[in-house]
């Protein structure tokens, strides 16, 4: 995190200086190219978000570094369920990716545009016959391939750069208040009748409204309607081991909570098939003023012993 | 349950998963045949809203190797551990057990019997949360 935030830094830092320079050379005529600044215009804020997110990500960094050196009590350490993570970062990695190529994109078609949209660069063979030699030529069908691009682009801009800065700077603000949760738990698979410890350490900066930590047994299924797939869940059993409201964390103090739970003897077990599945899974909630968070932690429940587990429970 | 085809020892149906399973196949007279495979298939599958998903377990009891199949053929089977039965709001699992009897050229299957496969840990008679 920390790394990411200063590259971005960086990056913006020089994006920047090359923005400015560039825009200082076009209107001082030093560089030609159409009278309208629109490009010049485009560029910046790829330079703002760019050193927002470092900033960003700098602030988050001691939260994420004291998570990784969270010491370790109980044998196994949860990772958030799959993708879970990746889904929420997804839109704003692509909105802030797609921004930024289009950026490119656009001044680099715009600098080829010495004096008007409509005149080009013509670059051939010198007549006698020693090195390029480059003149300024109408080229009228580069104003329908630039029309076309804004055509395109514009509003991808329009769209993608909000998006961009609103689901990038909300993640990144969630990552400095919460960062995720270290879960640690006594065995992953487990029985029937068995019981699971648990542990939650809660790194933070902020005042928490709440907090809540359970476990539930979800139904889900998938079913095709037509072309389209669908998913549906349904919470078949949960159970809430802790719940807080209204405390405050501070960085350096974390909350760490320590419960123990036993699998209902009457549990089904786990059912992972291609359609329909029986999910187990530990459910952190987390709610700030501003930010919310809700992460599951898969767990197995077991249909039969497993060699590595030892005996298992004798049934009552 | 057919008199003629097929008895276990479980009277509701209701059966252990990883247990052991005794029963007797009575081959009728009128299906006296040189039998070469008498196999006891259990099935599981989904119901409920999503796309059903299922599997089978193929237990034999008798082939050609041994002999002309008796008219009463006892027999003891391991079940299988899962999936238990379930019966939930969005899916159900079920199980069934079918008899096929196969000669050298036919396959004769006997109607699918139903039964629930219980949890070996429940403290009670029945699986599930339901």
């Amino acid at each position: 995190m920390r790394r990411q935030g200063v590259w971005c830094v960086g990056a913006g830092l020089l994006f920047a200086l090359l923005a400015a320079v560039w825009c200082w050379a076009r209107l001082s005529g030093a560089i030609g190219g159409p009278d309208e600044p629109l490009a010049e215009i485009l560029v910046w804020p790829l330079p703002l978000l760019l050193l927002a997110t470092g900033a960003m990500s700098l602030l988050a960094a001691p939260n994420d570094e004291m998570v990784a050196q969270t010491p370790r009590t109980l044998p196994v350490r949860l990772s958030s369920a799959e993708g879970e993570e990746q889904r929420r970062s997804l839109p704003a990695t692509f909105a802030i990716t797609s921004t930024a190529a289009f950026l490119l994109a656009f001044t680099f078609v715009v600098s080829l545009f010495p004096r008007t949209w409509g005149e080009a660069w013509e670059c051939v063979a010198c007549s006698d016959g020693d090195g390029t030699c480059c003149n300024l030529v109408d080229a009228s069908w580069y104003s329908w391939v630039l029309f076309v691009a804004c055509c395109i682009g514009i509003p991808l801009y329009a769209i993608g750069g909000p998006i961009a800065g609103i689901s990038g700077l909300r993640y990144l603000r969630r990552r400095r208040q919460v960062p995720l949760p270290v879960v640690e738990i006594s065995s992953a698979r487990l029985l029937p009748g068995a019981r699971l410890d648990l542990c939650v350490v809660v790194h933070g900066t902020a005042p928490f409204r709440r907090l809540r930590l359970g476990v539930e047994c979800v139904e889900e299924v998938r079913y095709r309607a037509g072309s389209s797939t669908s998913t549906d869940t349904h919470v078949a059993y949960g159970e809430i081991l802790e719940e807080r409201r209204d405390f405050r964390l501070d960085r350096g103090r974390p909350l760490m909570v320590a419960r123990s739970w036993v699998v209902p003897r009457s549990a089904m077990h786990s059912f992972p098939a291609s359609n329909n599945k029986i999910l187990w899974r530990l459910g952190i909630e987390l709610q700030t003023r501003s930010v919310s968070l809700r992460e599951h932690y898969p767990i197995t429940i077991l249909s039969e012993p497993d060699p590595d587990l030892g005996p298992a429970p004798s049934p009552s | 349950m057919r008199r003629d085809t097929l008895e276990i020892d479980t009277p509701s149906g209701e059966l252990v998963a990883g247990s052991m399973l005794r029963g007797r196949v009575c081959v009728p007279p009128t299906w006296r045949r040189p039998y070469t495979a008498v196999t006891l298939v259990l099935r599981w599958t989904t119901e409920g809203k999503g796309d059903r998903d299922g599997g089978r377990r193929t237990l034999p009891l008798f082939d050609a190797g041994r002999g002309s199949p008796p008219e009463d053929l006892p027999f003891e089977v391991r079940l299988p551990t899962g999936p238990w039965s379930y019966d939930g709001t969005l899916l159900k699992i079920r199980w069934v057990m079918r008899l096929e009897m196969s000669d050298r050229t036919t396959q004769s299957s006997v109607e699918d019997i139903p039964f629930v496969l219980l949890s070996p840990y429940l403290a009670g008679p029945r699986g599930g949360y339901r």
